[in-house]
């Protein structure tokens, strides 16, 4: 019994000393150094850039990953879904009725949006989703996906998509680094720049660096900010706490996905004035008015529209929460087509916003 | 989109303005909003007087691609247009592409980028232009057809002249992107009455045109539709009573002549086949005034119009041919005569 036990600890051991040698492993210990100390650069945060309540809430969730085995961060992204909700649960082989209903979201949008822009979900680090054409997709990647689409049918991807110029673009709230992904996929000389909450870089750090072994990651407070080379780096990760170091030679594209909804007014207007204060030419967004739960702002968009001009892109008639929902109702023998229900205030909208040359 | 990327350049748009106030901001900020960032703006006022001044020098004040020109005195649109592309082109010699703006109407974001890659792609190519769509004052959208021509390919100019004549939308391509070679050979913007027209018609002669199949810009229609009296209050601020007098044709066809014909030809166009081209303008272009004034200063057809259909409908097209609407005779009474010409469509598309 004893030499049963001994022998699979022994195996344990090897298998987690094996895990601690892949690139992904030192990418996380890279990045959790790098959170650590931009927790202690920011131990005096202001009001401003404080968690709104609801992601004090959400950091307590993940605090685990400040001190995971290598069995976990092999499979980082089916812990994703402490910040997007999306469950490997929900992908299970067998469910058919899921995967019909996604393959039919994915079928649309490739329809109206473009198939080079349908980005899957990458395999590294427990990657999951519906095997759809050779990829893996979920509503994340979907997601992801429909923002790339939505941007190009705003005018605001075309400079991005041409691989022969350096092109600039700032997320705020990068969350487990799934938009970035997606983003570096389909337009690969971009810097792209991550603003957030420093606790989510050990998400976004270790995925990133795990799906593009090569690409330069620079981390706040690696070398003082004036002494980045912005235009070398793939990806660079600046906390929320300091939105001043934001200089890169020029910003073409500020984006946020489903954060802005989360954050208090006062950081919304912070956010939107930085990238109008660094000419970023366009701000994309897509967000509801507010969360559910989010008593600390009224309207992201109104807070958005003071210093950039919004449009709205139309997408899909509904949201990407809506995947799995219910399909509609089959019409009655006799009734004529339904109409797709009401538009909510509430929706989820895909915003372009051009930068307001006079405030 | 990578060969394209050795010849895109830098562009200049000319802004020629005049008491556009309301729009002027949204205006700008769509261009300067053009995702391809290589370009310059250029206002150039006509001596508005509202607030264009001050919008525009605050733009400048804020963006280091714009600068502004306050004219020193009222040179009307047309000659506000010359002007623009002049002052354009000297301010920014370099400039590979030229492209006229406006106070009102709104671009796209890819308008730009979408342009010089149709350029840049075609070298035998003078102008380009997107698809539009139709807004009125307060942004909402007009619903109207969509206006699609090119003459990609086409490399004959005699084709791409007759072709121009019957498919262009003159007021929507004035505003495309354009070589600057090609427009000063076209003598920019001549002093007659529907430039916009004739420009088009000559820079057929010197190229192909390119139509991006994407709507790019919206079109803001302010007011009734330009009467020829109110385009000569407007282009002539100073007089025009030549271009009063004398029908649009003829002054378009005087031009043609004496730049094509007396003054020698295109590198493509001989001074034989220009005369040539030049009788047909005339006739053409007579033609499509008579049919205007017919239709009356609205663009709509008065008096028997609905007769006049229902008997084309029974009568086909052999009397379609023989009763086409004539000039009113002087006493306003419909002419009904045979054509000797060939059927002519009138631009179906051209919103002028």
């Amino acid at each position: 019994m004893s030499t049963r036990v001994d022998t699979h600890a022994a195996a344990l051991e090897g298998r987690l000393a094996a895990l601690r040698e892949k690139h992904w492993w030192i990418a996380y210990e890279r990045a959790r150094e790098a959170v650590l100390r931009m927790q202690d650069l920011g131990a005096h945060r202001t009001t401003t850039s404080s968690p709104s309540a609801y992601w004090t809430e959400e950091l307590l969730g993940f605090a685990y990953l400040f001190d995971p085995s290598p069995l976990v961060v092999e499979k980082l992204r089916q812990h994703c879904f402490h910040i997007t909700g999306v469950k490997v649960y929900d992908y299970r082989t067998g469910d058919g009725r899921s995967h019909a209903m996604l393959e039919e979201r994915l079928r649309a949008l490739e329809q109206i949006g473009g198939a080079d822009l349908l980005i899957p979900e990458p395999r590294e680090l427990g990657g999951f989703g519906f095997e759809i054409d050779g990829g893996l997709h979920n509503v994340d990647s979907l997601k992801y996906s429909e923002t790339l689409m939505a941007l190009r049918r705003g005018g605001a991807l075309r400079e991005f998509l041409d691989p022969s110029r350096r092109t600039f673009a700032w997320e705020i709230g990068g969350g487990y680094g799934g938009l970035a992904y997606a983003f570096a996929h389909a337009c690969p000389n971009t810097t792209y720049i991550i603003t957030d909450l420093p606790e989510l870089f050990l998400f976004s750090g270790t995925f990133l660096q795990a799906c593009f072994p090569d690409a330069k990651l620079v981390f706040y407070g690696d070398c003082p900010v004036e002494e980045i080379d912005w235009g070398s780096a793939d990806f660079v990760f600046l906390p929320n706490y300091d939105t001043a170091a934001l200089t890169p030679p020029r910003v073409d594209l500020t984006l946020n996905t489903v954060s802005f909804q989360e954050m208090t007014a006062a950081q919304v207007d912070e956010y939107s004035r930085r990238a109008a204060e660094v000419r970023s030419t366009y701000l994309y967004s897509l967000n509801r008015e507010r969360s559910f739960y989010n008593e600390e702002i009224d309207s992201v968009h109104d807070i958005m529209g003071r210093y950039y001009r919004l449009h709205e892109v139309p997408m899909l008639p509904t949201s990407y929460v809506k995947v799995f929902s219910k399909p509609a109702k089959p019409a009655a023998k006799g009734e004529g087509p339904q109409n797709p229900p009401p538009r909510k205030d509430n929706d989820y909208r895909h915003m372009i916003g051009w930068r307001r040359t006079l405030r | 989109m990578e060969a394209n990327a050795a010849v895109r350049g830098l562009v200049v748009f000319g802004v020629p303005m005049y008491n556009g106030s309301p729009y002027l901001e949204e205006t700008l900020e769509s261009l300067l909003a053009q995702s391809y960032r290589d370009l310059r703006v250029v206002l150039v006022d006509d001596r508005s007087i509202d607030a264009t001044e001050e919008i525009a020098r605050r733009f400048v004040a804020a963006d280091e691609r714009v600068s502004y020109v306050r004219n020193d005195r009222r040179l009307g649109m047309v000659g506000n247009w010359c002007h623009a592309f002049e002052l354009a082109m000297q301010r920014h010699p370099t400039a590979q592409y030229f492209a006229w703006g406006s106070d009102h109407d709104i671009w796209h974001p890819e308008w730009l980028g979408a342009c010089v890659d149709a350029l840049a792609g075609n070298e035998a190519a003078v102008l380009s232009y997107p698809m539009s769509t139709s807004i009125d004052e307060s942004g909402d959208s007009i619903p109207r057809s969509l206006f699609s021509f090119d003459t990609e390919g086409v490399r004959d100019p005699r084709r791409r002249w007759a072709l121009t004549w019957s498919g262009m939308s003159a007021g929507n391509m004035v505003y495309g992107l354009m070589r600057p070679d090609a427009l000063r050979a076209c003598g920019v913007y001549r002093k007659v009455v529907e430039p916009d027209r004739l420009l088009m018609m000559e820079l057929a002669l010197r190229g192909e045109f390119v139509q991006v199949p994407e709507i790019l810009w919206c079109r803001r229609r302010l007011g009734p539709k330009p009467t020829v009296e109110r385009q000569l209050r407007s282009f002539f601020p100073r007089g025009g009573r030549l271009h009063a007098a004398i029908p649009w044709p003829a002054t378009h066809a005087w031009q043609l002549a004496t730049h094509y014909v007396l003054d020698g030809g295109t590198d493509t166009i001989g001074r034989l086949r220009a005369a040539r081209l030049v009788l047909d303008y005339r006739a053409r272009a007579a033609r499509l005034q008579a049919d205007r004034r017919w239709r009356g200063p609205d663009g709509l057809q008065h008096g028997s119009r609905g007769a006049r259909r229902r008997l084309l409908r029974v009568a086909g097209s052999a009397a379609r041919a023989a009763i086409r609407p004539r000039p009113p005779a002087p006493d306003g009474k419909i002419r009904p005569t045979k054509d000797p010409h060939p059927a002519h469509v009138p631009a179906s598309n051209d919103r002028r």
